[in-house]
């Protein structure tokens, strides 16, 4: 009996390990964060360097190189002050700056494996958006807008497809004949045969 | 005279019926190009210049003035319902209005928004009347280092906006500047980190930018959480109620400093040119959060009334001060008073000093419009507001859905380029884990707006003092500035802490805490 008794009990020792082991993985991405972010603008910097610069007009200008370097500089600096504080505040022994394999790989697992509704929705709003913007340029506003739009509520569970359907429909020519046709701003035509299908709708208007 | 003249303007919009008219339509379109994203102020001012070929010059630039004036104020009502800013000069109003209508507390934000950008605008348009040649003579006396010393003080600010944790701030505020040297460099024109890609020559768009970090990043988040956008618990938000046309005179009393002190900083702010109400902002929120006592310095950002207050009364003001340099120089201080300018070209009237005893009827009408559209905007908010809560009935996945369609086509719209679609999701995803991992977002667009007028004032003034840094201590204002500027940063790590060897501890707050 006694030792199924810390399964069920809310010891506040054990609810501080929980927190911790929580915490373990969110620290490493904080830090992976700020590591992308000091090898950037390290990268950046070197970059900059390799760029040739020409000293036009006076020479008191410090130049285009002068302004960005700083900045970069700056950056580096935080982001090594930051990645101390992560280092300082919770010790070598509970967080690796740098993720190693094993937590790289368990983490992976941990986050792909037991995914909960509301982590496939936001995975599948991201895939749904970056298809929508590739075949957007090529297909044209008016016809992939309406598709993303529905595809976008189905994600998010929204399961009355006429109704999704019609407001798709309607919000994506609403946004076409105002913005194409009032306030002349051109949305994407699409290439070929649908430039001819979205020059024919705009012809409607 | 200056009071007759006025009179003289209010006559010139009151009593003909067309200007009545163009007066109402002016300001129905402002607020709905502010409130809708993807629409701004500018865009319906540069729209608009082909309809006011033929009207009376008088008309056209009252018409284009109310348009500005009423879209500045209303980007903020979709800051606060969406947490996306109909307009730049809203992103400050998302911080604390946007938690507010969260908490249930919608009507009470926009309110306090309506309230602030009306007294804002009203304080800025007077100040604007009465000492418009005082102040055209100082923005004269400015030369690159005061302005690069403003910039820098604006800058020293984000120490108190991230005071939770300076070192991510500063970084997150670096990388908005960074962002800001991409294209091609403001003297020289020589191509920086542009890796060959032409789309980036013109720079890192901010329209997208934002949209991305408040829009995308906002519905990314509540998909993840399955939260909801709109607060559930706002009693207050039923139908149109007559008493809700009487504005909340009792703000006044209740932020006495934070209206009086920023809405004249946020005239000052406009006055500069290239600032604009964006600017006026940025530094109207950092500014406010300064003056307030530090029991609601510590609250801002969590939904607090003065976090709303502060921008909003600052960014109404610059956009008023952004007519000084307008009017009586002929430099405009904003992108909006920029495409005005080239409407008064248009009708053969070229703004500098005379413009105020050769053109006073057409001055004092925009005068009279500008007050007026304020005073406006203060009785007929309510209706129109009435029309966006209706929002709130939609279920919430087609809510998110209309948030991403307008925010696609606003950040489409700006340059009409796909590249700034893929920037607006990057810049999504990149807020997303900033937030959840604390790194403050609002540093970065204080960044990117503040950036390259940065640069170009340090450069100038670099080659004006023949390479001599101490030019910038040796001007007495701008030495002033930047001196305001350190302690400005560091006072706040100060007050906080107490002693000096506390500051160390100050740093290390919060490193690496994960938001709930």
């Amino acid at each position: 009996m006694s030792e199924e008794a810390p399964i069920e009990t809310e010891d506040p020792q054990d609810l501080t390990e929980e927190l911790e082991a929580d915490e373990v993985p969110s620290l490493q991405l904080d830090g992976a964060i700020t590591l992308v972010i000091l090898l950037g603008s390290l990268g950046l910097l070197a970059h900059s360097l390799r760029v040739d610069t020409v000293m036009l007009g006076n020479s008191a200008d410090p130049g285009p190189r002068f302004w960005p370097h700083l900045i970069l500089g700056v950056i580096a600096v935080s982001a090594v002050l930051n990645l101390g504080i992560i280092y300082k505040r919770y010790g070598q022994e509970s967080v690796l700056l740098v993720p190693t394999k094993s937590v790289i790989t368990e983490g992976f697992n941990r986050r792909f494996r037991d995914l909960s509704t509301e982590e496939w929705e936001f995975y599948g709003i991201i895939v749904a958006t970056a298809v929508y913007l590739i075949f957007l340029s090529r297909v044209g506003y008016l016809l992939t807008t309406p598709l993303y739009l529905f595809a976008f509520g189905w994600i998010l569970k929204y399961r009355r497809p006429l109704v999704l359907g019609v407001t798709s429909l309607i919000v994506s020519t609403g946004i076409f004949v105002a913005f194409r046709i009032y306030m002349n701003i051109a949305l994407p035509y699409g290439d070929g045969i649908f430039r001819s299908f979205h020059l024919a709708v705009e012809a409607l208007f | 005279m200056v009071v007759e003249q006025l009179v003289g303007g209010f006559a010139n919009i009151l009593t003909n019926p067309l200007n009545l008219f163009v007066f109402a339509v002016a300001l129905t379109l402002g607020l709905f190009s502010g409130a809708i994203p993807g629409m701004n102020g500018t865009m319906t001012v540069v729209l608009m210049i082909p309809i006011t070929f033929s009207m009376d010059p008088v008309t056209a630039i009252m018409m284009l003035s109310v348009i500005y004036a009423a879209a500045v104020y209303a980007g903020s009502i979709s800051a606060i319902m969406f947490k996306v800013p109909g307009a730049p000069e809203a992103i400050m109003t998302t911080l604390d209005g946007y938690p507010m209508n969260q908490r249930g507390e919608l009507k009470r934000a926009i309110r306090t928004a309506v309230f602030s950008s009306a007294f804002g605008g009203v304080v800025g348009t007077i100040i604007l009347i009465f000492f418009s040649p005082v102040l055209s003579d100082l923005a004269t006396q400015l030369s690159d280092p005061e302005y690069f010393a403003v910039i820098v003080l604006g800058l020293a600010l984000i120490s108190t906006i991230g005071s939770g944790n300076v070192v991510k701030s500063t970084m997150t505020l670096s990388i908005g500047l960074f962002l800001g040297t991409v294209g091609l460099d403001p003297l020289q024109s020589m191509q920086r980190f542009t890796f060959g890609f032409e789309l980036l020559q013109s720079g890192v768009s901010l329209i997208p930018v934002i949209l991305g970090l408040f829009a995308v990043t906002e519905v990314l988040k509540q998909v993840y959480t399955g939260g909801h956008m709109l607060g559930e618990s706002d009693e207050d938000t039923g139908g149109f109620q007559l008493r809700d046309l009487v504005p909340p005179f009792r703000y006044i009393k209740r932020f006495p400093k934070l209206l009086s002190v920023n809405s004249v900083l946020g005239t000052m702010i406009g006055i500069l040119p290239g600032a604009g109400a964006t600017t006026g902002a940025l530094f109207g929120y950092t500014f406010g959060q300064r003056i307030v006592p530090k029991s609601v310095r510590e609250k801002f950002g969590t939904g607090v009334q003065e976090g709303i207050v502060a921008p909003e009364s600052a960014n109404n003001a610059a956009a008023s001060g952004a007519f000084v340099p307008l009017l009586t120089l002929g430099i405009p201080g904003s992108a909006t008073t920029a495409v005005i300018l080239a409407a008064f070209i248009l009708h053969g009237i070229r703004p500098g000093p005379e413009l105020l005893t050769t053109q006073g009827t057409l001055v004092y009408t925009i005068f009279a419009a500008l007050l007026l559209a304020n005073v406006t905007m203060l009785l007929a908010n309510q209706p129109f507001v009435s029309i966006f809560t209706k929002i709130r009935h939609l279920p919430r996945p087609i809510l998110l859905m209309l948030i991403m369609a307008f925010t696609i086509i606003g950040s489409y719209a700006t340059r009409n380029i796909m590249f700034d679609l893929w920037l607006m999701l990057l810049f999504g995803l990149v807020g997303f884990l900033f937030e959840r991992y604390n790194y403050s977002i609002a540093p970065l667009i204080i960044g990117l707006v503040l950036g390259p007028l940065a640069e170009p004032a340090l450069r100038r003034g670099l080659i004006k003092a023949q390479g001599e840094y101490i030019v910038f201590l040796q001007r007495p204002i701008s030495a002033v500035l930047i001196i305001a500027a350190v302690l400005v940063f560091f006072i706040p790590l100060i007050q906080d802490s107490g002693i000096v060897g506390k500051i160390v501890d100050r740093l290390f707050r919060d490193g690496g805490e994960v938001k709930p």
